[in-house]
């Protein structure tokens, strides 16, 4: 038996003193972008430390065409798939089932020539009323390594990959599109020489 | 959805208290300790963080050497001279609870007594929980020298800690 353990063993019973919040607070922001290079997943029941991160609405410019596209590729899809999977129809009562071109352009509407209405009675599928939901999703995260910069210090150089997704969910019919969209982002963190 | 937490949170919440305990006796005033501890883990956690993991006596060993950068500091040594801290001791950087018992404070008493050299190999040893060789590597110091300080400190802790429970001393340990 060792002749300090016991000594050894009240040492290690005394709790040095935790650092204070100021201190994490001024690491995390000494810290950056390099920081939030490495995570880990939480269990549902642990709480993060940290507050939320919300989503990046960089993206919002494209927003609006997201969007219209979503619909534009639902509304389709939704008109297709009921046209080809009747197989009662005859040729003539589909083709009366047609969409009637308006002869005025509805700004509204994601295509051209038909107006909102009729796109919602030919799709069944409501225009308005739908509620977005946000998310960021981390996919990737590629080290490529220290640049040199002119001029400027060296940096180390990550590349981030995220698909930003959009549920849009209509609470009154129980309908739900999902849209995708990939994004990089390239992060540089300034090396201090040391 | 998913919760997710920056690494270097959790690390820091498992080493930060060990870091700047150890900061404490190479900067000599709490403030200039967490200042090494910042300064140091910011440094390494850039250039290593996007791992994942960072081995804890990097960081120990950029706080020392940061430590003595800075000593060497003239602007710094101006500054630390205009500050009116007092130097505190060791025992004052551990957790206060009602239910430390005497025997403990005599503990910390005693600690307090130890040469900066031998606490600072017992800092590392016992609460950085670092190897022999690490502390080493850490302190710039040949493997014998580590272990014989880290023993002829048990030893005097050994030796003084009843001498401490004779006759405490109330102004230490007792913040």
């Amino acid at each position: 038996m060792n002749e300090f353990e016991s000594i050894e063993k009240e040492l290690k019973s005394l709790v040095p003193k935790s650092p204070s919040p100021q201190l994490t607070n001024r690491i995390e922001q000494g810290l950056g972008d390099a920081g939030n290079l490495a995570m880990r997943r939480l269990p549902e029941e642990i709480k993060s430390s940290s507050a939320p991160v919300k989503s990046k609405l960089t993206f919002f410019p494209w927003l609006g065409f997201s969007i219209a596209a979503s619909l534009v590729i639902t509304f389709l899809s939704v008109y297709y798939w009921e046209n080809s999977g009747n197989e009662q129809l005859a040729p003539s009562s589909v083709r009366s089932t047609s969409p009637q071109v308006s002869p005025y352009e509805d700004p509204e509407s994601p295509i051209h020539g038909v107006s909102v209405a009729e796109l919602e009675a030919q799709s069944g599928m409501p225009v308005g009323g739908w509620l977005p939901t946000f998310q960021e999703r981390l996919l990737d995260r590629i080290d490529e390594g220290v640049i040199s910069r002119p001029g400027r210090l060296p940096a180390r150089q990550v590349r981030m990959h995220y698909i930003d997704e959009i549920l849009w969910q209509h609470p009154a019919t129980n309908k739900r599109i999902l849209s995708t969209q990939p994004r990089q982002e390239i992060i540089l963190i300034d090396l201090d020489l040391y | 959805m998913i919760n997710t937490e920056p690494i270097w949170k959790s690390w820091f919440a498992r080493h930060g208290s060990r870091l700047l305990l150890f900061a404490r006796q190479q900067a000599r005033n709490p403030h200039d300790a967490e200042d090494l501890v910042q300064e140091a883990f910011v440094r390494i956690w850039r250039l290593y963080g996007h791992t994942g993991e960072v081995a804890p006596g990097l960081v120990y060993r950029a706080i020392r050497r940061l430590a003595i950068d800075w000593a060497r500091s003239l602007d710094r040594r101006i500054i630390r001279e205009q500050k009116t801290f007092e130097l505190t001791p060791l025992s004052s950087s551990f957790e206060y609870t009602l239910e430390k018992d005497e025997k403990q404070r005599a503990l910390l008493r005693a600690v307090d007594r130890l040469p900066d050299e031998q606490k600072e190999v017992l800092t590392l040893k016992i609460w950085g929980e670092l190897t022999f060789d690490e502390i080493a590597r850490t302190l710039d110091l040949s493997l014998n020298t580590v272990a014989s300080r880290y023993r002829y400190a048990l030893q005097k802790l050994k030796d003084w800690v009843p001498e401490e429970l004779d006759d405490p001393n109330p102004n230490l340990a007792s913040k």
